[in-house]
């Protein structure tokens, strides 16, 4: 639905006052149309209003109240509109999403014919690539920050924790070929869940190498991350070890999986007397459990890079993780992240922390493609979309998308031992230039404790970093 | 200057008796051709152009000659094999030779099968010193050494730059001063190449961009376009590097994108570790197009072109805010008491959607109400039309809306509402997250965080969405509200403490009563 914006200010003055009370009947149905003579900016600050109106609701669990938000969104927000009503559109998918889990049945029967299609992700990370500036940055420090710590190194060994683009090895191959003292022997081993993936990215990088005449061989690790056996990776002695994980491990930050999660409204939704005696009766059990289930979805151990153990404190794996990666005793460590913090407690924290981040990502869209354009829709929805309904609708083991600042993850990685190695000027300088040359013209680059953080306009988006095995 | 022919098999091609200077990898190019001696010996190669190879992979099969630094720096490299003369010039040799009256047989110059020689740098520490790195030509070799080993005896007037070599001095005598670059810092650089990396990220370009930059995203990206492409396409480098041939279409079809990394891959940086560098951006651009040359088809990006893009940004003219704008607006739009002059009818009806459900008490404790009514489809129905329906609501100001739920002292302005959702928007920023995560240290909850857990206490009972916010007398002063709401407050009102806590609970269906909760302790409505 296309709204007219025409710079009339006839909207501020009667339609609202008039019209008498109203149900939302669609017989009645008169607020609607009136709804749509809302200048954009007035409709975009209306639809903020709503989604947060409508996150409370579903926070307390008044889920009749939210549903009525939520239909008051329908009528304003749309996945073809600007921006704001864009983001609206999926947020109000994700807040529905999240209210839809308690009832459990219905949601697994809507969810259940689901196709997710392989060659769609594909594109869609393709598409992510090209149209923003955020990949390509990663991959020029993180091959920047690898060539420098591998000078002189005869044998290198690179494993890349989210083997899906081969761009990155490609443009690493020319780099080292180039090198004054002649090619390393190369070897990269690839992580990704999907065997396809990994075989057309051996099939396009050993084809490179041979061009190249780079002594190259590429292994392929077909695993997800959070149950990665770090022997697969078979790092050897003798070898130069660089470890690239471009916005995989936040993931990891999720708690273990516990075997009797419960959904987070199921109990809030309906005879709140019963909850009130339940929770009279079993204070601390029950009220333990729904707090954690609706409120609770991150770990308190993540909060602080010192985990302090509470009660029902769930086990975190990055830190597992992050100590396995460091035994491998890496020569470089890169890691690219989502720069906001999307993994607090709360729902509203995260809803309006997350408001912000993806509001930037549209806007750059909106400033990138037309609203036409079926490469922004599929960003948007498939890439976007979904990580915003990860962030609001699901908890704990489910919830993947835990996105943390920058500091957090200092701080963290530091705790793991490992040291930071301040990104090279040349790097950096390289980072510069690709984002000024883009044709769009927000994109800024500015450094943070020796980190990249790539921004739009003010709002930092993600951020590169460079760490070493500090023993 | 002579050409250089490839395939001589002497030396003597009647030219001026140096050789071809070769070009080394990574250091500051003199780009003279003093004369045009093949340096290879070998008859072998074909008329096509040489192959070079990679500056210090030398031919496998070469002998490799190690020469002292005295020899290496001596002048006199031709030696008489007859008498041990030394010359400094193949051609005076052969001259002087012809005075021993040799037989026909010597008379010859070393037989054709000379291998080709190359030479490694006595300097142990040097790159060059291992054999597999080694240079293949004699004065490439002592130049190097002169220049990389040797003592700066050379120096321009002008600019006091030293050479070791008098040919580099002299080449760059004549382009010292010649050609300077000016940035709009105020900086001076010779080198084309360094002064577009410096306007990259100078200050002063960033600013004049971000100023520009702040109204209209949409001229300013087609200005710098305008701008870049004369840059860039000029600077266009002999290079051939193999990113130049991969660059095409990249996610942007403009000029600029596709020059941009030409001008990397001619950026050779002076004191970095080598120029090979500059070629990564070019290659991502080009490697992702090697990738999947089919679908890069589809993705029409680059039919796209900014001015259209920024066409249709255009066509609302201002009145079109970015989502940023308007959540920054809106976490201002409830920070500040006074209305907004944009939308004043915004501000009604977000205030009449906030009390929509407060009119159903008019004027008494609206415990009342919640006690009588756990559920809230009532509620319900006017809670969403509260932004149209009610003009009644609307037609009070907002103080009386706040009245009537008595008076409590301090009456929290009615943008309270807004005021919280103004704490949630500015949330993001880190001493805002302190307002919410306050509570966590005032509760004595065990260690559950966020404001949930002791919002719904108070928002179940309301339920619509005035609940989110206590009207009126909630908070001991109106600079608490954000704690007020987060349910800490004054904690000062011990009395009521009991009364209300029971009240609420019964009231409140949804709330959370894990522990006997400080936050109870806070009435909402102060009657």
């Amino acid at each position: 639905m296309m709204f007219q914006d025409d710079g009339s200010s006839s909207v501020t003055s009667s339609p609202f006052q008039n019209s008498p009370m109203i149900s939302l009947s669609p017989g009645l149905g008169s607020p609607y149309p009136l709804l749509k003579e809302l200048k954009s900016e007035d409709r975009g600050l209306y639809l903020i209003h709503l989604l947060l109106t409508c996150a409370t609701h579903v926070a307390t669990g008044s889920l009749e109240n939210a549903n009525l938000s939520l239909d008051q969104i329908s009528h304003l927000a749309s996945p073809d509109g600007d921006t704001m009503q864009r983001i609206a559109s999926y947020f109000a998918e994700a807040l529905a999403d999240r209210i839809l889990k308690a009832w459990p049945g219905l949601y697994k029967a809507l969810h259940s014919t689901k196709l997710s299609l392989f060659s769609e992700d594909i594109l869609v990370r393709k598409i992510f690539f090209e149209v923003f500036p955020f990949l390509k940055v990663a991959f020029i420090v993180t091959n920047q920050a690898i060539i420098e710590a591998m000078e002189g190194e005869k044998m290198v060994h690179i494993i890349d924790l989210n083997a899906a683009y081969p761009m990155q090895w490609h443009a690493l191959l020319q780099d080292l070929s180039a090198r004054p003292e002649g090619p390393p022997h190369l070897r990269i081993t690839g992580v990704h869940p999907q065997k396809e993936v990994l075989d057309q990215m051996a099939h396009v990088l050993t084809e490179e190498a041979e061009k190249l005449d780079i002594p190259f061989q590429f292994n392929p690790v077909v695993s997800k991350l959070d149950n990665l056996d770090i022997e697969q990776l078979r790092v050897k002695t003798g070898e130069a070890l660089a470890i690239s994980s471009i916005l995989q491990l936040h993931s990891l930050l999720c708690p273990v999986d516990e075997p009797h999660k419960r959904s987070p409204l199921t109990t809030m939704k309906s005879n709140g007397v019963n909850l009130l005696r339940a929770s009279q009766i079993k204070q601390s059990t029950l009220g333990d459990l729904l707090q954690k289930d609706m409120v609770n979805g991150q770990s308190p151990g993540a909060d602080s890079a010192s985990s302090s153990p509470q009660s029902s404190a769930p086990a975190v794996q990055i830190d597992g993780f992050l100590n396995a990666l460091w035994g491998l005793s890496p020569k470089v460590m890169v890691v690219a992240e989502q720069d906001s913090n999307h993994n607090g407690s709360s729902l509203m924290e995260r809803l309006s922390e997350s408001l912000y981040f993806y509001a930037a990502l549209f806007d750059c869209l909106e400033s990138t493609l037309p609203r036409s354009s079926m490469e922004r829709l599929k960003l948007e929805k498939f890439l976007f979309g979904e990580e915003v309904k990860n962030i609001i609708a699901c908890e704990g083991s489910s919830r993947k998308e835990r996105h943390e600042k920058l500091e957090k993850w200092i701080q963290r990685l530091d705790f793991a031992g490992f040291g930071s190695v301040p990104l090279s000027y040349y790097g950096m300088l390289q980072a510069r230039r690709l984002v000024q040359g883009y044709s769009c013209d927000g994109y800024r680059i500015k450094e943070e404790n020796g980190c990249v953080v790539i921004c739009w306009q003010d709002r930092a988006l993600y951020s590169v970093s460079a760490w070493r095995c500090r023993r | 200057m002579s050409n250089i022919t490839g395939e001589e098999g002497s030396f003597s091609s009647g030219n001026t008796g140096e050789e071809v200077q070769q070009l080394h990898h990574g250091k500051q190019q003199q780009q003279q051709f003093h004369g045009s001696l093949p340096s290879d010996s070998s008859p072998s190669l074909p008329a096509a152009k040489k192959k070079r190879n990679l500056p210090g992979t030398p031919d496998p099969t070469a002998e490799v000659v190690a020469l002292s630094p005295t020899t290496l720096m001596a002048t006199n490299r031709f030696v008489c094999e007859i008498c041990n003369k030394g010359f400094q010039r193949d051609q005076n040799l052969q001259l002087h030779r012809r005075g021993h009256n040799l037989p026909w047989k010597l008379r010859q110059r070393t037989s054709t099968e000379v291998r080709k020689r190359v030479y490694i740098c006595p300097e142990p520490s040097c790159v060059h010193h291992n054999p597999a790195r080694a240079l293949g030509d004699l004065t490439g070799i002592k130049k190097h050494y002169s220049r990389k080993h040797g003592e700066k005896k050379w120096k321009c007037d002008k600019c006091s730059k030293k050479y070791a070599v008098q040919s580099d001095w002299k080449a760059h005598q004549k382009t010292c001063g010649t050609r300077e670059y000016k940035c709009d810092c105020g900086t001076i650089f010779s080198r084309r190449d360094s002064f577009i990396t410096h306007r990259a990220f100078c200050d002063a370009l960033a600013e004049e961009n971000s100023k520009v930059n702040q109204g209209l995203m949409n001229s300013m990206g087609s200005n710098l376009q305008a701008q870049m492409p004369h840059e860039l396409l000029s600077s266009m480098p002999n290079s051939t590097s193999m990113a130049m041939t991969e660059f095409n279409n990249n996610y942007d079809n403009k000029s600029p994108m596709k020059s941009l990394p030409s001008d990397l891959v001619a950026f050779k940086p002076m004191n970095m570790a080598g120029g090979m560098f500059s070629t990564s951006s070019g290659t991502l651009f080009g490697g992702q197009r090697n990738n999947a040359p089919s679908s890069s088809s589809g993705l029409q990006l680059s039919s796209n072109s900014p001015a259209s893009f920024n066409g249709q940004g255009q066509v609302s003219g201002t009145a079109h805010m970015s989502a940023t704008a308007l959540l920054q607006k809106a976490a201002q739009m409830g920070a500040t008491a006074s209305n907004s002059i944009n939308s004043p009818m915004m501000q009604k009806s977000f205030v009449s959607s906030m009390a929509g459900p407060m009119m159903q008490s008019p004027g008494n404790n609206s415990y009342e109400n919640f006690q009588t009514q756990p559920d809230q489809t009532t509620m319900v129905g006017i809670t969403p039309g509260g932004a149209y329906g009610n003009a009644q609501m609307l037609q009070k100001g907002p103080q009386e809306v706040a009245q009537m739920f008595g008076s409590g002292p301090a009456n929290s302005p009615t943008m309270s509402d807004m005021g919280m959702f103004s704490d949630m928007l500015m949330g993001n920023d880190q001493q805002n997250h302190a307002g919410f995560i306050k509570n966590t240290g005032n509760q004595d909850n065990d260690g559950t965080m966020g404001w949930n857990t002791t919002g719904p206490s108070r928002f179940g009972g309301l339920g619509g969405p005035a609940g989110v916010a206590p009207p009126g007398g909630g908070s001991g002063g109106n600079d608490m509200l954000t704690v007020d709401f987060l349910g800490i407050g004054g904690g000062s009102r011990p009395p009521n403490v009991h009364e209300q806590q029971q009240r609420m609970q019964m009231a409140n269906p949804f709330q959370q009563l894990s522990h006997a909760e400080s936050d109870m302790e806070k009435p909402i409505w102060d009657v």
